[in-house]
């Protein structure tokens, strides 16, 4: 295509424009010729014109002069021989009378005007000898001299107006008698010459007289200046000397005539010259047209390509035959894992997890979802959805194939999570209520029914709802329901609802607004759950609590009272048996005083304790300090440094120096000294007490791990006893029972926790845990 | 050198009384049962006690009532005795209380014993 296969084709398809111009240019040439030629003949036809009409005008004024010539002759003869005039008045009426044209005529003897007639209007030109007048003698001797008659004119008349004269020489017997004058008007003569009435045809006119014997011509009639007298017809009449010229105005206007023919020849060869062009660009019009749809026809095979691989969708041409593949797009071929050789190898329905889902589907037409088996990993589904047609012309079938592998996980998870949540509401017992803003419906699922203990085909208004809620409930139920018609955030509630049989239901109710896409409130809902059996419980719970904490607080002030009472007898008796021992007794007192005096410092011990134990239950506000725990290992250590140096015993600290906890100082050494002393106090009887103090951390919490390696103690059998009050497991004659009891208090009074490991015969672990 | 016991248990006061003579038998005791009691004695005789043993828990004026008004009192006393208080309480709390006299010069818990009485009269 475009290649210049025929030359004169495409040169005059490549140049239409010349081409037009070229033909504009000879059409135009070719009227041009014609019209001049038009013109010329037009021209010639004027130059015709103006000889017919100059010949019919010499004619006339042949006519006029040769009528004159006679008038004249006839004058002269009433000349008798001896040179009498008999009649002139008579002839001369009736010549006058027969040419109109003739103003006046005269009988001249020897030049002198001596008859005229009509006599009125000629009188004053008697007497007037014109061979010797200077404007007439030229003329009238000329006449003598040719003896024939002869005009002069144009003469102006002393009267007025302008006259043409003819003299006619008269000769009696050879000899000169005078002259026979005729005069004819001016404007006479021109009209009988036909002069005006050929004017007004368009002619123009001009008339000369020559000067005998000069070539000086004199023009009187016509006006100067309106055309070159060259250009013009002439005549001569050589009886008056004049020349006549004529010219056709009709001439002037030739070319103006012809203009309108000079444009439209001037359009139409415009016309021609633009078809020809507009003729000749159509092919190549056409040829670029034909370019621009290949092109077209190319973009859009390739963007029905493009579409075709692209397309969001699995696109298949399979064979109606025998379901061999003829095409896939990159969708399909990728959702399957396969190159189009190794699908071409296959066939449509062996993708089919239920082949015979296909047969029905070409039966049945419409669509179908169903699973496709991807090859490359082995067994997993696609779940697709499949729609298809039959090519019209052709044994094969299109089928589009969408990936629905999500969509149906997410349908199938969505109500896998819809039945979940129907069951933990249904096992929650919650209630899920709402209402809707625009139809004002209530909708109440089964366990609201059951909740408010009202019938299921109770009608539910907003009436309904209100009036079963507890009065003293109202006001919070209004408020937020004014909250969240304002589409803000209401905290859930309890309320109490009338329940038909008079008593209350205590709920908990969660309420949330939703809206519409326009951001326009659209539901208000929430959830209701009975709480009656937990606010028993817990009303219940508040009851044992305060009476529990009542008991407490009459329990420390008895306990504070007896000891303190009891210490004051106890001491006194303490006084009093060390008094007595002083005293002089006998042997068997002596030893009973004694004996005395254990018991009631035992006493006082045992009163000295349990004031311990009160004060430590009983402080609440007990000091907290960010201690430093090296320092008061420190410290215990060299308290208990006697029982040390006496048991042998070593001791390993593995605690960072800068290890520090928040703890009350005083509790915390009461504590470790505790433990230390015990592990010290319980060591085992073969072998020298080692003791590890160690730093850990277990489960975020500081821990002060004591590790020993006494007696051990049998968890199973005390493990229930170990931190209660004067509980001894040992046989050893110091033990109290009193310090874990009251080591355990002062760490759960402050957060903290003790945890213990044994093992009889072989050691015990001792957590300290601090919060 | 005289001593006061301001106690509400006669035993307690025998006993002290016992002790202290032991210790020395020229002193002279004042047993007293309680504060107003005691205060009442001190502004009569204008007696001066160089010790008083002092108890806590007493009725009509227990021992910090007792301080309070010998506060006033002992403005116009030239010589101002050694306050022991001595309690069967130990109650960190009244421990605490106590210290915040100046007056006070121990703290004792009962049973009161004879070194402890031998220490104070050194």
């Amino acid at each position: 295509m475009g290649t210049k296969s025929n030359f004169p084709t495409s040169w005059l398809t490549i140049r239409p424009k010349i081409i037009g111009v070229a033909v504009f240019l000879a059409t135009l040439l070719l009227f041009s010729l014609i019209i001049y030629q038009e013109y010329s003949l037009s021209k010639d036809d004027e130059k015709q014109k103006e000889t017919e009409v100059l010949a019919v005008i010499e004619q006339n004024i042949e006519q006029s002069l040769k009528n004159s010539y006679m008038a004249a002759l006839t004058i002269a003869l009433t000349i008798d021989d001896e040179g009498k005039p008999h009649n002139f008045e008579q002839i001369a009426g009736t010549i006058l009378s027969k040419n109109p044209t003739i103003g006046s005529v005269q009988l001249v003897p020897n030049g002198i005007i001596s008859y005229v007639y009509p006599y009125k209007s000629n009188q004053k030109a008697l007497e007037l000898d014109i061979l010797k007048d200077s404007y007439s003698k030229e003329e009238a001797n000329e006449a003598i001299m040719d003896r024939n008659m002869r005009f002069a004119g144009p003469i102006k008349l002393k009267q007025g107006g302008e006259v043409v004269v003819g003299r006619l020489p008269i000769f009696i017997q050879n000899k000169f008698w005078g002259f026979s004058v005729v005069i004819m008007d001016m404007k006479d003569f021109l009209a009988n010459a036909g002069i005006d009435q050929f004017t007004e045809m368009g002619f123009k006119f001009k008339w000369s007289k020559h000067k005998t014997n000069s070539s000086q011509e004199t023009f009187f009639y016509g006006e100067t200046n309106s055309y070159d007298v060259k250009q013009a017809s002439k005549v001569y009449i050589k009886d008056g000397n004049w020349s006549i010229y004529i010219y056709s105005t009709n001439k002037e206007h030739l070319l103006l005539s012809l203009l309108p023919l000079l444009i439209v020849a001037l359009l139409i060869s415009i016309l021609i010259g633009f078809f020809t062009c507009n003729f000749l660009q159509q092919p190549l019009r056409l040829q670029r047209e034909l370019e621009a749809q290949a092109v077209q026809l190319f973009n859009s095979e390739q963007k029905f390509e493009t579409i075709f691989n692209l397309a969001p969708i699995g696109i298949v041409h399979v064979s109606a035959e025998n379901f061999k593949f003829i095409t896939a797009n990159e969708y399909f071929l990728n959702k399957l894992g396969l190159s189009l050789e190794e699908l071409k190898k296959i066939t449509f329905d062996a993708v089919w997890r239920e082949p015979e889902d296909l047969t029905k589907l070409l039966e049945r037409g419409g669509r179908v979802e169903t699973d496709f088996i991807h090859t490359k990993e082995d067994d997993t589904s696609l779940r697709v959805k499949i729609t298809w047609l039959k090519n019209k012309n052709k044994p094969n079938y299109i089928f589009t194939v969408d990936d629905i592998t999500e969509r149906y996980k997410t349908q199938s998870d969505l109500a896998e999570l819809k039945s979940r949540m129907e069951m933990a509401a249904q096992i929650a017992q919650l209630g899920y209520w709402e209402w809707n803003a625009d139809t004002n419906e209530i909708l109440w699922t089964d366990a609201m029914y059951e909740i408010c203990k009202v019938s299921k085909d109770t009608k539910l208004t907003a009436e309904f709802v209100f009036s079963r809620i507890h009065p003293s409930d109202v006001g919070r139920y209004i408020e937020c329901s004014k909250l969240l018609l304002n589409g803000k955030d209401c905290k859930p509630y309890e309320i109490r609802i009338l329940a038909p049989d008079g008593t209350y239901i205590y709920v908990l109710g969660h309420f949330e607004s939703e809206k519409n896409s326009e951001g326009r409130l659209a539901k208000i809902k929430g959830t209701l759950i009975d709480i009656s059996g937990e606010k028993r419980i817990k009303e219940e719970l508040n009851q044992s609590y305060d009476m529990v904490l009542n008991q407490n607080q009459r329990l420390i002030n008895f306990s504070y009272i007896v000891s303190h009472n009891l210490r004051s007898h106890a001491s006194n008796i303490q006084s009093l048996a060390h008094l007595l021992f002083e005293m002089d007794h006998t042997q068997e007192q002596k030893e009973m005083f004694n004996m005395l005096d254990s018991v009631s410092k035992a006493l006082d011990e045992t009163l000295f304790d349990l004031n311990d134990v009160i004060n430590i239950q009983n402080n609440v506000q007990i000091s907290i300090e960010n201690i430093l725990v090296k320092n008061y290992i420190e410290r215990v250590l060299k308290s208990l440094q006697i029982e040390i140096f006496q048991k042998n015993a070593q001791i390993h600290i593995n605690v960072p120096a800068e290890t520090k906890i928040n703890f009350n100082p005083a509790y915390f050494e009461s504590i470790l000294f505790n433990f230390m002393s015990n592990s010290l106090k319980y060591c085992h009887p073969e072998r020298s007490p080692i003791i590890h103090l160690d730093y850990l951390v277990l489960k975020d919490r500081f821990v002060l791990q004591i590790k020993d390696n006494g007696i051990g103690i049998d968890l199973e059998k005390n493990g229930d006893k170990l931190f209660g009050m004067y509980k001894t497991f040992s046989k050893n004659a110091d033990s109290k029972g009193l310090g874990l009891f009251i080591s355990k208090s002062q760490m759960e009074a402050l957060g903290g926790e003790i945890t213990v490991e044994s093992e009889l015969g072989k050691g015990s672990i001792f957590n300290l845990c601090f919060n | 050198m005289n001593i006061c016991i301001i106690d509400d248990d006669k035993i307690y006061q025998f006993l002290l009384k016992k002790t202290i003579h032991i210790i020395r038998e020229s002193i002279s005791v004042h047993s007293y049962y309680n504060g107003e009691e005691a205060l009442r004695d001190f502004q009569k005789i204008d007696s001066i006690c160089d010790i008083i043993f002092l108890d806590l828990n007493m009725p009509k004026m227990d021992g910090l009532e007792f301080m309070e008004a010998y506060q006033q009192l002992s403005k116009s006393i030239t010589v101002t005795p050694k306050i022991y208080v001595a309690t069967s309480s130990i109650s960190e709390k009244d421990r605490l209380e106590v210290a915040s006299y100046g007056m006070v010069k121990g703290y004792l818990v009962k049973p009161i014993t004879l070194e402890m009485v031998q220490e104070i009269l050194k």
